[in-house]
């Protein structure tokens, strides 16, 4: 790998007291520590002055794109969807801190059911905040694979309520 | 615990940043728990993880996370708690907001939703506060109509004068005239301003004094009609309008003045009936004062008061939202030795004061005896260019004021801060607080723009006795 994988890189070696040549001995041992892993680093810190070399790779979600999930004490009885999908899977995602419902009205069929093929744009949940119904549209086609969030539940805004498999219709 | 069991048991906190820390401290020390409401920005946060529940509420833009009515509340329901901490800035002093919340049975810590829409509305409160006898600027009470009605107020108030948005505040929509040439395109402005920031483009005029103090004056006021005083506040020493040091007792004004004019504090708050912490700014101009408006809500610079009465105010306004009566009489208030505060910023003096934001990599904030930093970083921390750039603010406590100053030059020198990208304005505040015009309590609000304007090279010193080479530069 090389060092245009890492997102952030900062090198400390301008301020005074930092030897030339610790900060080349630091680099190496930064390079050979990087080697050693096969996952893309996400922050590199080298300090030269004191010698310290940090390194820091994101959590191992299976989706290394995503940022890592805060970590939070859980909404209050909400199930956080502890089922990551895989790592073919697209999620939607709520717009808005709210209740989750799955059905339009209580004892009606669901939106959506896992299996079934959704269109991009098609109304796949309802998020009620104050008192408002506000529609949840897929923002792209595909297999329902899992609907991660039980009916009635709390979300958060970017809570993953709906799995889709990337196979499906675009 | 003293009526412990009348307060809320949990408190969901509607703000970022340092005062965000502030409050969820109180909050654990009262035995109330927090729940920290974030956007996506912010999801690392100090605060996040200080809080006993925290949830992300949107995105980084404020206007669809912090400034949410909707998500605020429904985020509130959702975790049950029982009250909002507005903090400062973003919906604190929203009076919309404060009856969204009462009307979802959420307890908004702050004023009642008609005060703050009376308070908020500048005309309307220097109407009240002149009834109540408090001096006002030379200037119009009502809104100006149109530029011959504003050429005619200003021909009676003069030269220099400020124009002001009716809804303004937080140093935006102010505009300086200093003639009457300048007055129509000022005018403009300003309204268009105040319908940008505030959906309002209502517009007054106010003399200007040049080379004036701005003093505070602290109250706390409970449902039951008790008011108190908590001293004043001198914040003379301010960058667009913007405070950078902080300090109390307000020096080199006389013993009667400062009274006066914490009595006139007193006497407005009781006039609209107040409730909650408050704070009273007056512009002093050698021995005269003029009430220039109210902030409902903590400010910025509370601890320096906290510092000198040893009352926790975020507690108090805690307790009064709670319904509980104070616990103190004004003769239970002493005033102990003077504090200072300084704003440390994320920006940087050699072009401008531009915001300089980024990752903190070090973090080594002063300590010791009577320094106190309220901060929400750490190393690790990223200070977002999404909001405001206050990094941390480091307040100093002594029984006088050259100490306190002294003490406080010790702590800014002991302050690191680096990062990539990061900048401070530290090395600044250390020549400011260090200059002759401060230290003999001879500066006003002008005194920053006067010593900027003295020197060529920003980043240079500013006097030659003080060189110093800044670290970073």
């Amino acid at each position: 790998m090389d060092g245009t994988d890492i997102e952030q890189l900062e090198l400390d070696a301008t301020r005074p007291g930092t030897g030339g040549s610790l900060i080349t001995v630091a680099c190496e041992s930064m390079w050979r520590l990087i080697s050693a892993s096969d996952r893309p680093l996400r922050r590199a810190v080298i300090r030269a002055g004191g010698v310290s070399v940090e390194l820091e790779w994101p959590e191992a979600t299976g989706q290394p794109a995503q940022p890592a999930p805060p970590q939070v004490a859980p909404l209050n009885g909400a199930a956080r969807a502890e089922a990551r999908p895989g790592p073919h899977a697209h999620q939607v995602c709520s717009a808005m801190v709210g209740v989750f419902y799955r059905c339009p009205e209580p004892g009606a069929e669901p939106f959506v059911r896992e299996g079934d093929l959704v269109r991009a744009g098609q109304q796949v949940a309802i998020i009620e905040a104050m008192k408002l119904m506000t529609p949840v549209h897929a923002d792209r086609g595909g297999r329902v694979e899992e609907i991660l969030v039980a009916d009635g539940q709390p979300v958060e805004f970017g809570t993953a309520l709906i799995a889709l498999a990337e196979d499906g219709p675009r | 615990m003293t009526g412990a069991d009348l307060l809320f048991s949990k408190i969901l906190i509607a703000n970022r940043g340092e005062i965000a820390v502030r409050i969820a401290r109180t909050c654990r020390e009262l035995g109330i728990r927090t729940v920290a409401a974030y956007s996506t920005e912010d999801r690392d946060s100090a605060v996040v993880r200080m809080a006993d529940e925290a949830i992300q509420i949107g995105p980084a833009a404020a206007a669809r996370s912090y400034m949410s009515m909707a998500a605020l509340i429904e985020a509130a329901r959702l975790t049950r708690c029982e009250a909002i901490h507005p903090g400062y800035g973003f919906l604190s002093e929203d009076p919309d907001f404060a009856e969204a919340c009462a009307a979802n049975d959420v307890a908004f810590i702050g004023p009642t939703p008609e005060i703050l829409a009376q308070l908020g509305d500048k005309p309307t409160a220097r109407a009240v506060m002149a009834a109540a006898g408090l001096p006002l600027l030379p200037g119009s009470i009502d809104p100006v109509q149109d530029i011959g009605d504003a050429h005619q107020i200003a021909e009676v108030t003069g030269y220099p004068l400020m124009i002001k948005a009716a809804s303004g505040g937080g140093g935006r929509g102010i505009r300086l005239v200093n003639s009457a040439a300048e007055l129509a395109a000022a005018m403009h402005a300003t309204r268009r301003d105040g319908q940008a920031w505030f959906h309002d483009g209502r517009v007054y005029l106010e003399r200007h004094l040049t080379g004036a103090r701005h003093v505070e004056v602290q109250i706390l006021r409970d449902a039951h009609g008790t008011t108190l005083e908590l001293g004043e506040r001198d914040c003379s020493l301010q960058r667009r309008y913007q405070k950078l040091v902080e300090e109390t007792p307000a020096p080199g004004l006389s013993v009667e003045l400062l009274s006066q004019i914490r009595a006139a504090a007193v006497r407005g708050a009781e006039a609209i009936g107040y409730t909650g912490a408050g704070t009273f700014e007056f512009l002093v101009d050698s021995s005269q004062f003029y009430f220039m408006e109210v902030n409902g809500r903590i400010q910025v610079e509370h601890p320096v008061t906290e510092a000198v009465t040893g009352i926790d105010l975020v507690r108090e306004q805690i307790r009064i939202a709670a319904g509980l009566p104070l616990q103190y009489r004004q003769p239970d208030i002493q005033r102990r030795g003077a504090a200072i505060e300084c704003r440390v910023n994320a920006e940087d003096p050699a072009s401008e004061f531009a915001p300089a934001p980024g990752l903190i990599s070090e973090f080594v904030p002063p300590s010791g005896p009577f320094v106190r930093v309220d901060t929400y970083s750490f190393p690790g921390a990223r200070i977002s260019p999404a909001y405001d750039s206050l990094i941390a603010k480091v307040i100093t406590w002594a029984t006088d004021r050259p100490t306190a100053i002294s003490r406080m030059d010790a702590a800014l020198a002991e302050f690191r801060i680096n990062g990539p990208g990061i900048r401070t304005n530290i090395q600044f505040l250390r020549e400011i607080i260090r200059h002759p015009l401060f230290l003999d309590a001879r500066h006003n609000t002008n005194t920053i723009q006067h010593l900027q304007s003295q020197i060529s090279r920003p980043h240079t010193t500013i006097t030659a006795s003080l060189a110093q080479p800044p670290t970073s530069a």
